[in-house]
């Protein structure tokens, strides 16, 4: 009786819960019964149940040679790298902001950080090409010949790469980030402040004391985030700002890439789907993981 | 306790709401198909029986043609309903046409079921197997006879087998230049400007002398790149997919071997690193993303490889905006891919017949070819005199200019078309003795089928993207990279590709 009078209460809750469930149900779970291409051999006539069964052949390609290693290695380090280089900066910049007191220059300065986040990754390409052109590229023209140092051709040194790709990537992603923390720090009560000023704390203490705990849990759940996609690589930077260079393949080939690289000619859905399960198996086997990590240092910041 | 259990079937009736969503979807897939081909089955009884009665009553099947070349909606709707005036009075057929033709459009139309029913897959872009082997066109053998009777007749049994797959037709190959020569192209003014006897070159030290020049007495680049790539010039037979090759098709071997191993290559790699050390290849050559013709044109190229057909200096000249000289190295030969340039029929069309009898006009009806090859006489362009054989843009107006741009080599036929200004009046008998003079490869006719091996193609063609451009290119030194591109190759498994396309190729010798 008690519960019936509830659910009627709660009834128009529940009606205004309807249309995102529903969305949820066909974007995101009805599409998972394409899993089953990933253990068939695709035909176009008998259509996605209808086609016969393969097994586990269509994972073959993936581990056919060295590659398996080298691609999970450079999704897994970039992503690494990215992560903890991504977090750093980013927190720094959100308390450098935090700390600002003019209206206008704090909103200046959000602007500018987080603009290179909505330029299309095509067009960062070219801005990079700029930079690194052989011939009239800035580093190579404006650096190096004033230094009388020989010009680098970037985009056949693999070396380089690592390097570069992470600077791209934090210069782009960096903003976004930065604003995300920087909204967590708006909303701590600036009575901490006063009192901790007052009891003689100066500003280092404050970050310290203040400023950090309170990012804690913003910092835990966007890592989290983070780790649960840390076997996807962000397909534009890997193939797009090295310019599909075969040269650099062995430092910018990632799941990704790889998958693109082999099924452009193949036009294979089977194993497009057998790639893409196998890194959204790894992604939650990884998220679990890390939330048990975190449960265990600090079960208020784990996600469930 | 009653909130759990009412969660419990909340659950379950969701569940329950999930699989039978799931499951009435994938019905509905099958019905529709069955239904498709029912009403095939069907409609091919009718015509059958008595096509006069029913005609009038059907009503008119739309067959959705996707074409090469950038045109605006307006001028291919224009083309289309012209073409549509006669096939609805030959067999109540309207025609849609989609210009524009991009590799990544036709896969997302094949893959995705969209309406789709005559399109022409080129090997360069699509592989003719692959299509076959997922099933995204129909075999036409036997529409052949019935609904294109003269297309069926005009095309010689050699060009058929191009296209035969398991015994199975599976395209219409277009008319247009089926072999290719190979060699060198220069810009015309700085081989006059600087004296070269480009003719009397004929081999690559040769070359190397006249880039050498260049590289000296200007500031072109002597060689340029096609869009990060070295544009092939080597006589040998790609079987395919280029993963077992026969090495030179003027020695008439039939081993297949492994194309990155050959001494060819070795020596192709080579001489291009040699001459990337000397600077006669542009800088960046395997990040440049123009074309060969535009670095060419923009004034900054002086040389590229090629292959080449009649015509063709007209053609790279008009792209380039130069003029153009060329020098060949290797005679004209031909191979399967040559040939294998078909009109292919998806598997998403319902009415296949229908889409067969279309494609015959195109291949037959000189008028109908060139209304769709080079758009509507007075609008798109206009005929020099008055015996019609030729063809130029409207007064005023340039390529860019007519909103309908002419592709004239992915016409079904463009034998049938008028030859363009520039071009010499007899150029289809030229290209036709041009066909008819070619070296055949011992292996044309031979088409590879690669359902068995897809995983070691894939991964293959990874291992490819990364050394093939840069050797070639000569940006990677041969000795280090090559001996590393050879391993990687055999551990991605070339060795199987080659012992199943050697098994394939043997056995289909044999029969001939």
């Amino acid at each position: 009786m008690k519960n019936a009078k509830k659910l009627l209460r709660y009834l128009p809750l529940y009606f205004m819960l309807m249309p995102g469930c529903i969305y949820l149900v066909i974007n995101h779970y009805i599409p998972m019964g394409g899993i089953v291409l990933a253990f068939k051999k695709y035909n176009f006539k008998k259509g996605i149940f209808g086609s016969d069964n393969v097994g586990f052949h269509n994972f073959k390609f993936l581990f056919q040679t060295k590659d398996a290693i080298t691609i999970t290695r450079n999704t897994l380090l970039y992503n690494l790298v990215f992560i903890v280089v991504g977090t750093v900066i980013a927190v720094f910049v959100a308390i450098l902001l935090d700390e600002l007191t003019g209206k206008f220059l704090k909103k200046l300065y959000q602007t500018a950080i987080l603009f290179p986040y909505i330029i299309s990754i095509v067009i960062i390409s070219y801005l990079a090409y700029a930079f690194l052109n052989t011939e009239t590229g800035f580093l190579n023209m404006a650096l190096l010949k004033p230094l009388g140092k020989a010009p680098v051709s970037w985009y056949s040194t693999p070396k380089y790469w690592p390097v570069i790709l992470t600077v791209v990537y934090i210069w782009k992603s960096f903003g976004y980030h930065c604003i995300l923390y920087y909204s967590a720090l708006v909303g701590v009560d600036r009575e901490y402040y006063e009192a901790a000023s007052i009891d003689g704390a100066g500003r280092w203490k404050r970050i310290w004391y203040i400023t950090l705990p309170n990012l804690k849990s913003t910092v835990i759940i966007l890592t989290l985030l983070a780790v649960s996609k840390i076997f996807y690589s962000d397909f534009g930077l890997f193939y797009q700002v090295p310019l599909n260079q075969g040269a650099l393949i062995d430092v910018t080939n990632t799941i990704d890439t790889y998958v693109y690289r082999g099924l452009m000619q193949l036009n294979n859905v089977g194993m497009s789907a057998a790639a893409g399960l196998y890194q959204s198996l790894v992604g939650f086997v990884l998220v679990l993981s890390a939330n048990v990590i975190v449960k265990r240092y600090d079960p208020d910041s784990a996600l469930f | 306790m009653k909130g759990k259990k009412w969660k419990k079937n909340f659950l379950m009736i969701l569940s329950v709401v999930l699989v039978a969503v799931s499951l009435s979807t994938g019905c509905g897939d099958g019905a529709k198909q069955a239904d498709g081909q029912d009403n095939t089955d069907i409609t091919k009884e009718k015509e059958l029986e008595g096509e006069e009665d029913r005609k009038e009553e059907e009503e008119p099947y739309t067959v959705k043609i996707l074409a090469f070349g950038d045109a605006d909606t307006d001028a291919a709707n224009a083309v289309a309903e012209a073409i549509s005036k006669k096939t609805m009075e030959l067999f109540q057929v309207k025609v849609e046409l989609v210009k524009g033709y991009t590799v990544e459009q036709l896969n997302l139309m094949l893959t995705s079921g969209e309406k789709l029913d005559l399109f022409p897959a080129m090997p360069w872009e699509v592989s003719l197997t692959n299509l076959v082997s997922n099933e995204q066109i129909v075999p036409i053998n036997e529409l052949l006879p019935e609904y294109a009777p003269t297309t069926w007749n005009a095309i010689s049994e050699r060009d058929w087998r191009c296209v035969t797959i398991n015994g199975n037709i599976y395209g219409v190959p277009m008319n247009k230049e089926k072999a290719s020569s190979s060699g060198i192209i220069f810009r015309k003014d700085l081989v006059e400007e600087l004296g070269i006897d480009y003719e009397s070159l004929k081999t690559l030290d040769q070359i190397e002398e006249a880039l050498t020049l260049v590289k000296e007495k200007t500031d072109y680049y002597p060689l340029v790149s096609n869009a990060g790539t070295l544009k092939d010039f080597l006589p040998y037979d790609d079987l395919g997919d280029g993963f077992g090759v026969l090495e030179n098709v003027f020695e008439d071997s039939t081993t297949v071997v492994d194309w990155y191993e050959t001494d060819s290559y070795k020596e192709l790699c080579q001489r291009m690193y040699d001459w990337n050390q000397k600077g006669l290849i542009m800088p960046d050559a395997a990040s440049n993303t123009d074309s060969d013709m535009t670095v060419i044109g923009a004034g900054k190229g002086f040389s590229t490889f090629g292959r080449f057909k009649p015509g063709v200096l007209n053609q790279g000249g008009a792209e380039a905006g130069t003029e153009l000289v060329l020098t060949e190295l290797y005679p004209v030969y031909t191979k399967t891919t040559s040939v294998a340039t078909p009109w292919c029929i998806a598997a998403n069309s319902e009415q296949p017949q229908k889409a067969m009898q279309v494609l015959d006009l195109l291949y037959n009806d000189p008028e109908m070819a060139n209304l769709f090859g080079n758009g509507i006489e007075g609008i798109h362009y206009v005929y020099t005199d008055d015996t019609r054989k030729m063809i130029d843009y409207p007064e005023g107006k340039d390529a860019a200019g007519i909103g309908y741009t002419v592709v004239s080599w992915s016409c079904p036929n463009q034998q049938i078309t008028p030859v363009r200004v520039g071009d010499p009046l007899d150029l289809w008998d030229q290209l036709g003795q041009f066909n008819d003079e070619a070296y055949p490869s011992k292996a044309l006719g031979f088409v590879w089928d690669n359902s068995k091996v897809l995983n070691e193609i894939t991964a293959c063609q990874n291992v490819k993207s990364k050394y093939a451009n840069g050797l070639e290119l000569g940006a990677l030194d041969p000795d280090e990279a090559l001996p590393k591109f050879i391993e990687e190759l055999k551990a991605a498994g070339i060795d199987t590709i080659i012992e199943e396309k050697q098994a394939q190729l043997d056995a289909w010798l044999s029969k001939q």
